[in-house]
């Protein structure tokens, strides 16, 4: 773009004008000074317009154009330094992306400073995030099993994750795990919505307070001095800091300050800043005379040192998406966690399942690692364990735990001495759903027999995973048996023999697997849901397509 | 209960798929009316309650069960040597409508000890089970067709009403002059509930009491899941038919033609299924 091209565009524009001509800079950059005719009243506003050399390209996510007015930073998507926030479309050259650039800041002129209009949605304070000296902070917080009083205050625990980088700096991560109040003289604990996992890890310790009001600027943008936040703060919260101080001096190097805030729907938001006890912002101040003489503590003045907040609450942890909620509430049995079993529970997992129960046998090796949900990175294990850890590390919201490989044993050394079957029906009817990955033919045969109340799914493959076969009960092994006897594979060639074992598998690769596992499992989950008639099948692939066959 | 009740009652008789030649098996639950009069009991749970009373203690310290059910009270006998499964008779208590009509009309009310039909506990509806057993009456074509999807029923372990299936088949049958082979009836039958089991404009009504839309007590969810399991079977019996048929409509070992036994298709072994 040259100032001569970007000049002649804009007079092309209806109630544009351009103030000061546009020119370059030693750096490419073009710059210069618009007008916006509002249609009332004869009013303009005008705007500094910076265009990057490589426009219309968009680079590390920032637009290569920037329209600029400080006086309007109280509307709508104005940012900090006055520039208009926009999420242009695209175009294919820049004289067609410049005017579209052109129309949308009209556009803008005539929704929010015009019509005066709200979004409907509403728009988080603007955070920037900075290293604290030389390293970032993330908290992760949930909503919590009660309400918080209104100006509550106490001390905040919190737990570590694994550390992460960003802009070439350390990332120290944590997750909340609840909230103590300090308010009242009896102490009352909140407990943060997630796993028991996560609640039961070392705990740290930190402050929070709940604020007055939102700690905003233009109601967009936080506070960012101390001055500002200070008379968010009641008196007491603030003696608070200066207490936790007293016992902690000696044992916190620094500690996070949670600030709450509730959002227009009700919802509490916390925004944490990171302080150093070796450099803290408060200072003690005196008031009152003679024996109504008492020390009070305040804010120093001064930048705040905020972190980043994430929200992690089930609903915003699977707010982009999730299995039916009806499923996800179920309790899940998972039993033979190989190949498919574990993708099964990875899966059920990411889509937001709340309790999931993992059984096996065997030992997760290396060799299991190419086509299974397993790491190499945990080495050998008993496959439960192993399960029960990936699990809890992929979701905060989902309570996992494991069968011991024993109840193989129990259950069919019962079966071969009983033929009522109550008492193995009782053992699984604590779980709703059941899926058998186990292709223990007797383990399913029993299962089957027992009547349990549980809804039954058993999944298997054939071998280069050429079909997948999914049967529900009741009458799984009558399903089971049909759909195998009538597929006829060929299944005695072609296996893979692992080292040292005398048990040969199938062979298939992760790819083969868990596409057929996903396009079942997309099925299953509507199946379990009520949003499709619960029916037995098997998946089929052909050159083009794979195909659901329904028996 | 004969003697228990004497002139308070008027004589029993079954209903059920004995009455109504629709039984699958050699061995079939028994549903037995008991037609009560109308001045018998004050109102019609204590109808329920009192029958239920009476074989509770009739059975006592023996290994009979007793147990109240739907509109019936179950009576379950010890499994005996040489049987698959215990004698179950159902004992349905009904009580005229009003003094003495009974024998002129055979209307029955029925009271309901849970959900049932869309009615709450503790109501009760008018039926004429003698009407429902006429209606069956010398339709053998449409009764061979409902036993073969009663066995698809039990065999697939399928929650529809027997009643439902009994109703929809003699509708669907109705008026039908194609092929009478067992198959051309079925395929048509099924294509038929396929066709009109799910659609709101389908009603059947139950022939002992016309007000009872036995459709419209089906759950959308299990009308779309039967038109779904008619359009499932069609489809794969029509590309292999020799798997499909007798999967879905078991053959009965005890009256199979084959007297060899056969020892049955193996268990998948573990190398042909994978996890």
């Amino acid at each position: 773009m040259t100032s001569d091209k970007v000049t002649k565009l804009i007079e092309a524009v209806s109630r544009i004008d351009i103030v000061d001509g546009f020119t370059i800079n030693e750096n490419d950059v073009l710059s210069g000074k618009i007008k916006v005719n509002t249609c009332e009243d004869g009013t303009v506003l005008e705007w500094n317009v910076i265009i990057e050399p490589c426009y219309p390209f968009k680079v590390m996510g920032v637009e290569p154009i920037r329209f600029i007015n400080k006086d309007l930073v109280n509307y709508l998507h104005i940012m900090e330094g006055g520039s208009l926030c926009m999420h242009p479309a695209e175009y294919d050259n820049a004289e067609d992306q410049f005017i579209h650039d052109l129309e949308q800041l009209k556009e803008w002129v005539d929704k929010y400073y015009i019509k005066g209009k709200k979004d409907k949605h509403y728009e988080h304070l603007v955070v920037n995030h900075n290293p604290i000296r030389g390293q970032y902070y993330t908290y992760c917080f949930a909503e919590t099993q009660d309400e918080f009083e209104d100006e509550d205050f106490g001390q905040v625990y919190y737990t570590s994750l694994v550390q992460g980088l960003k802009n070439e700096k350390i990332m120290i991560n944590f997750v909340v795990q609840k909230f103590t109040s300090h308010k009242r003289i009896k102490k009352k604990v909140n407990t943060c919505l997630i796993s028991q996992a996560y609640l039961n890890n070392e705990s740290f310790s930190g402050i929070y307070c709940l604020l007055k009001g939102a700690p905003s600027v233009h109601n967009k943008f936080l506070i960012k001095d101390f001055d500002s936040l200070s008379k968010l703060f009641t008196q007491n919260q603030k003696d608070f800091i200066h207490a936790f101080e007293e016992i902690y001096r000696n044992k916190l190097k620094y500690f996070p300050l949670f600030c709450g805030y509730r959002l227009p729907n009700g919802e509490i938001h916390w925004q944490a800043m990171v302080l150093f006890m070796d450099d803290l912002p408060i200072e003690s101040f005196r008031v009152g005379t003679g024996r109504n003489r008492v020390w009070h503590t305040d804010f120093k003045s001064g930048t705040i040192p905020w972190v980043q907040t994430e929200n992690i609450s089930y609903k915003h942890f699977f707010g982009r998406g999730a299995m039916p909620q009806i499923l996800a509430d179920k309790k899940i049995l998972i039993m033979g966690i190989g190949a498919i079993g574990s993708i099964v529970a990875e899966t059920l997992t990411r889509g937001g399942a709340k309790r999931i129960t993992v059984y096996d046998i065997d030992d997760k090796e290396p060799g299991n690692v190419c086509r299974s949900a397993y790491k190499f990175y945990s080495g050998v294990s008993e496959k439960s364990y192993d399960m029960v850890v990936f699990l809890r590390q992929i979701s905060p919201h989902v309570e996992c735990d494991s069968l011991r490989s024993v109840v193989d044993f129990v259950v069919k050394s019962y079966a071969a001495e009983n033929k009522d079957m109550q008492y193995i029906a009782e053992l699984f009817n604590d779980y709703d759903i059941i899926f058998d990955c186990t292709t223990d033919n007797q383990l399913m045969k029993v299962l089957d027999a027992s009547g349990t109340t549980a809804q039954l799914v058993n999944l298997s493959i054939t071998n280069h995973a050429q079909d997948l076969v999914c049967a529900f009960s009741p009458k799984i092994t009558e399903t089971v048996r049909f759909v195998y006897t009538m597929l006829h594979r060929d299944a005695e060639s072609d296996l893979y023999n692992p080292t040292g074992c005398w048990n040969p598998t199938f062979k298939a690769s992760y790819n083969d697997i868990a596409s057929k596992v996903q396009f079942a499992l997309k099925h299953i989950i509507r199946m379990l849901s009520n949003q499709e008639h619960i029916c037995s099948f098997y998946v089929t692939e052909d050159d083009t397509n794979l195909k659901i066959n329904r028996t | 209960m004969h003697n228990h009740y004497g002139n308070n009652k008027y004589s029993s008789f079954g209903s059920g798929s004995f009455a109504k030649h629709t039984a699958i098996n050699i061995k079939f639950d028994l549903d037995l009316v008991e037609p009560f009069k109308h001045n018998a009991f004050g109102t019609l749970q204590e109808m329920f309650d009192d029958v239920y009373d009476f074989l509770a203690e009739e059975y006592k310290d023996t290994d009979v069960t007793v147990r109240k059910q739907k509109v019936s009270v179950g009576v379950s006998f010890p499994i005996e040597e040489g049987d698959e499964k215990p004698v179950e008779l159902d004992v349905v208590p009904g009580r005229e409508l009003n003094d003495g009509d009974y024998l002129k009309s055979n209307d029955l009310n029925l009271y309901f000890n849970e959900d049932h039909w869309g009615f709450k506990k503790g109501t009760n509806q008018k039926t004429n089970i003698q009407k429902q057993i006429d209606h069956i009456k010398g339709k053998s074509s449409e009764r061979e067709i409902i036993r073969l999807l009663k066995i698809w029923k039990k065999h697939k372990d399928k929650k529809y009403k027997s009643f439902v299936i009994e109703l929809a088949v003699i509708r669907a049958l109705d008026g039908y002059s194609g092929d009478m082979d067992l198959w051309s009836r079925l395929k048509f039958v099924m294509e038929y509930l396929r066709d009109h089991i799910a659609d709101n404009s389908f009603h059947l009504y139950d022939p002992g009491n016309s007000n009872n839309d036995v459709i419209a007590a089906m759950s959308d969810y299990d009308r779309q899941a039967f038109k779904s399991d008619m359009f499932i079977m069609l489809n794969n019996i029509d590309s292999n038919p020799d798997y499909y048929l007798p999967f879905y409509f078991e053959i009965n070992e005890q009256f199979s033609e084959y007297k060899e036994k056969e020892s049955g298709a193996p268990y998948p072994t573990s190398t042909k299924r994978f996890g």
